[in-house]
């Protein structure tokens, strides 16, 4: 029973959610809408297990003094103290609202780290390209042809060094034919491909072929 | 050779019935008459009665536009004519709008109607408007007891027109749609314009009360309609009738008032009607080769190349002594990409089991956690390891995007797993995971249905599956009948017929374009217009 049960609610709810793609009428609509409201349920009180296994994980390292404990330190801290700002020292208002404790540490704390994770990008694509834009052999070769029309064609400099060319021969021009029609092409193949697998594979789940994300073979 | 023969009979089953299914007339679209669009009230408030005209600006007739000709006010009692000029609008004339312009005539009498049209001599040719009328001006005593005078240069906001009400299409009822041709007064970032007001009663005669409000601008350009949809507590089965008030300047104008409409639920979603008859082909197929496959047919599967170094990965972390990192990506359950993931987790998990190497998954989500769990202790249940399997193998870091990203670098740097596998729903994060992977020497396996990521992972990483690659997973690894059954039917069914349909639409669409048909190209486009 404990993987029937998973699988007969996943085929109920499955089920519902592709007639109600075509049929707007009562009960589809308000049965997909409970379900998804369970979904939201069940994902808000799941939260506490992740947070509570962070702790629990965190405890024990610092416990157990393993290597890189101050780490666990850290993580440790941070949670309670985002955690209790936001509960007691919001100044008697919302703890979302502009000016609270929780409000300081997001804009203060939060957003730049976030902001330096994302700007990291900056040099990772650097280093991703380098590698990738060697002309290692003949396909490379046209990778990195294509890249190099791109991205001068996207910059005044590309337009600047062909000039001299007719008016559709020019970098920002050629640079926009390989976007609209090389990568779009390539692109929608594999969204076609994405899709169809989508539909493949909900439908397993649906009818219990597949059980891998239960734990099964 | 019959199998062919009846592909092609399918095709050519299908393809009328799919133009069938989605030929549905479209709702009659507002008239606009360019390059004027010539439009005439009764005065309101006008206690002598007078008609005011407004139309839209020529090309070139702006505010720094002294020299441009004037506009010549043509008026006549039949359509046919003859039109004799009663006027002139010119440069200093006060504009109504940036976009349009209005002309009062005193000159009427109460009772009779009238035809208008303008016309304007522009660089030696006369450009003339639509002819509007019949228009009868009302004296404002009689229609509204109230006496303000009216200046001849006063402006005047104009009623939204052409209004429908009908019942919302493919909804489970309890909405009404409201479409109208925008007042002639509606101009683009107009201060004095403050959008409009929606009225609704019962009965025709009313009363009326209001049920909401809207700004300005057309909700289609393409019709130059506003479109809004009133859910305000509508019964099914209950008529409603409707007018719409256009707010300027402190001025209101109402629409005619339109109805009855009735709300009521449909059975089906009749602009999805494609998408049903693609879905069933690829669903019939999938079917099909299950059972070919539960009957024991062979069914040949590419080569996946990210699949097959599956096992050289965790052999090359067993050789090496080091831990091997999985990564589920960074969406919930909810997502199939992330469900997708789990079931090669299963494969990995076996096989570090089987091999005793030390497995780490950190997850973004506590249900993924939870899922993943269960997943790894099923594989080391089945390898026969029970014993080596504990709850901290899967643990959770954060929800947070670039949080989950900084720890899991920060576990790849200072553990250096010797292999690392990404396999999920990816973001702006995966290439700073990939990359810091690499960083460390580590064989990586990506694989995300995230076509912008793609590019990220096959630069970072030694192997990727792209796309559906990731979905055949769970049935490439595992050689199930069932599973492979599914696979062949989704590669047949649906790639072999849905390119076949493309190229036949990719036809018919260029014929269309050279034979400039509007009806073929509309066709195609309404027929994959998902909605």
């Amino acid at each position: 029973m404990r993987r029937e049960i998973p699988l007969i609610l996943t085929g109920i709810v499955g089920i519902t959610f592709f007639v109600q793609f075509f049929v707007p009428h009562s009960p589809m609509r308000e049965l997909s809408e409970t379900f998804s409201d369970w979904y939201s349920i069940i994902s808000a009180f799941a939260i506490w297990l992740g947070g509570l296994n962070l702790m629990k994980i965190s405890f024990e390292k610092v416990y157990k003094k393993d290597k890189d404990w101050f780490f666990a330190v850290t993580t440790i801290v941070s949670f309670f103290l985002i955690l209790i700002v936001g509960l007691f020292f919001s100044g008697g208002r919302q703890y979302l609202e502009q000016g609270s404790g929780y409000d300081w540490l997001y804009r203060n704390i939060y957003s730049p780290l976030s902001a330096t994770m994302f700007a990291l990008l900056a040099f990772f694509v650097a280093s991703a390209s380098y590698r990738a834009f060697r002309a290692r052999n003949a396909q490379a070769t046209v990778l990195l042809l294509a890249a190099f029309i791109v991205m001068a064609g996207r910059t005044p400099f590309g337009d600047w060094i062909t000039v001299f060319l007719p008016e559709g021969w020019r970098l920002s021009n050629l640079s926009n034919v390989i976007m609209n029609y090389f990568n779009v092409a390539g692109q929608r193949a594999i969204m076609i491909g994405i899709a169809l697998g989508i539909v493949s594979t909900s439908l397993r789940i649906i009818l219990g072929i597949e059980r891998s994300h239960l734990g099964g073979e | 050779m019959g199998k062919k023969v009846a592909l092609g009979i399918c095709i050519i089953i299908i393809l009328p019935l799919l133009i069938w299914l989605v030929y549905l007339k479209p709702g009659p679209s507002s008239v606009s008459y360019p390059p004027y669009d010539l439009t005439a009230i009764s005065t309101p408030f006008d206690t002598a009665g007078s008609v005011t005209l407004n139309w839209f600006c020529l090309e070139g007739d702006n505010d720094s536009a002294a020299t441009f000709p004037n506009y010549n006010i043509l008026r006549s009692q039949a359509p046919e004519g003859p039109f004799e000029g009663i006027g002139s609008v010119g440069f200093e004339y006060p504009r109504a709008t940036d976009i349009s312009r209005q002309y009062r005539d005193t000159a009427v009498v109460a009772g009779f109607s009238y035809y208008y049209k303008i016309s304007c001599d522009l660089q030696g040719e006369t450009i003339e408007s639509n002819i509007f009328g019949p228009i009868s001006p009302v004296m404002a005593a009689e229609a509204a007891k109230v006496e303000v005078p009216v200046d001849k240069s006063d402006i005047m906001v104009f009623p939204p027109t052409q209004l429908r009400v009908f019942d919302t299409p493919n909804d489970a009822g309890g909405s009404i749609t409201l479409e109208w041709k925008v007042s002639a007064s509606d101009a683009a970032k107009s201060l004095l314009f403050n959008g409009y007001d929606i009225y609704r009663s019962t009965s025709a005669e009313g009363p009326f009360e209001k049920v909401g409000e809207t700004t300005g601008g057309v909700s289609d350009v393409d019709r130059q309609v506003k479109t809004l949809r009133d859910g305000k507590d509508i019964i099914n089965g209950q008529e409603y009738y409707y007018y719409v008030a256009a707010k300027w300047d402190g001025q209101e104008a109402n629409s005619e008032i339109a109805g009855p409409a009735v709300s009521r639920q449909q059975w089906f979603h009749t602009g999805r009607g494609v998408s049903l008859v693609l879905l069933g082909i690829l669903i019939g197929s999938i079917l099909y080769f299950i059972n070919r496959a539960k009957a024991g047919k062979e069914l040949f599967i590419r080569k996946i190349a990210g699949l097959e170094a599956v096992d050289e990965a965790v052999g090359r972390a067993t050789e090496m002594g080091r831990a091997i990192f999985y990564v589920p990506g960074i969406q919930d359950m909810n997502n199939m990409q992330t469900i997708a993931g789990l079931t090669i987790l299963g494969r990995v998990a076996k096989l570090t089991a089987e091999y005793e190497t030390k497995l780490e998954v950190p997850v973004s989500r506590s249900l993924v956690m939870v899922a993943a769990r269960e997943i790894v202790k099923e594989a080391y249940l089945n390898a026969g390891r029970p014993d080596y399997y504990n709850d901290d193998i899967v643990y959770y870091l954060t929800d947070d995007q670039f949080g989950y990203a900084a720890g899991v670098d920060g576990l790849v740097i200072r553990k250096k797993p010797a292999t690392v596998f990404y396999q999920g729903a990816f973001f702006a994060e995966s290439l700073i995971l990939a990359e810091t992977g690499n960083s460390i020497g580590a064989i990586q396996i990506a694989g995300t249905a995230m076509p912008a990521q793609l590019p990220f992972f096959v630069a970072a990483c030694d192997y990727t599956l792209i796309g559906e690659e990731l979905f055949a997973a769970s049935a490439y690894l595992s050689r199930e009948p069932k599973l492979l059954g599914s696979l062949k039917g989704q590669d047949l069914g649906g790639k072999l017929i849905f390119l076949s349909l493309a190229l036949i639409f990719v036809i018919i669409a260029t014929i269309g374009a050279f034979s400039q048909n509007a009806v073929i190209s509309d066709t195609i486009q309404r027929m994959f217009n998902v909605n």
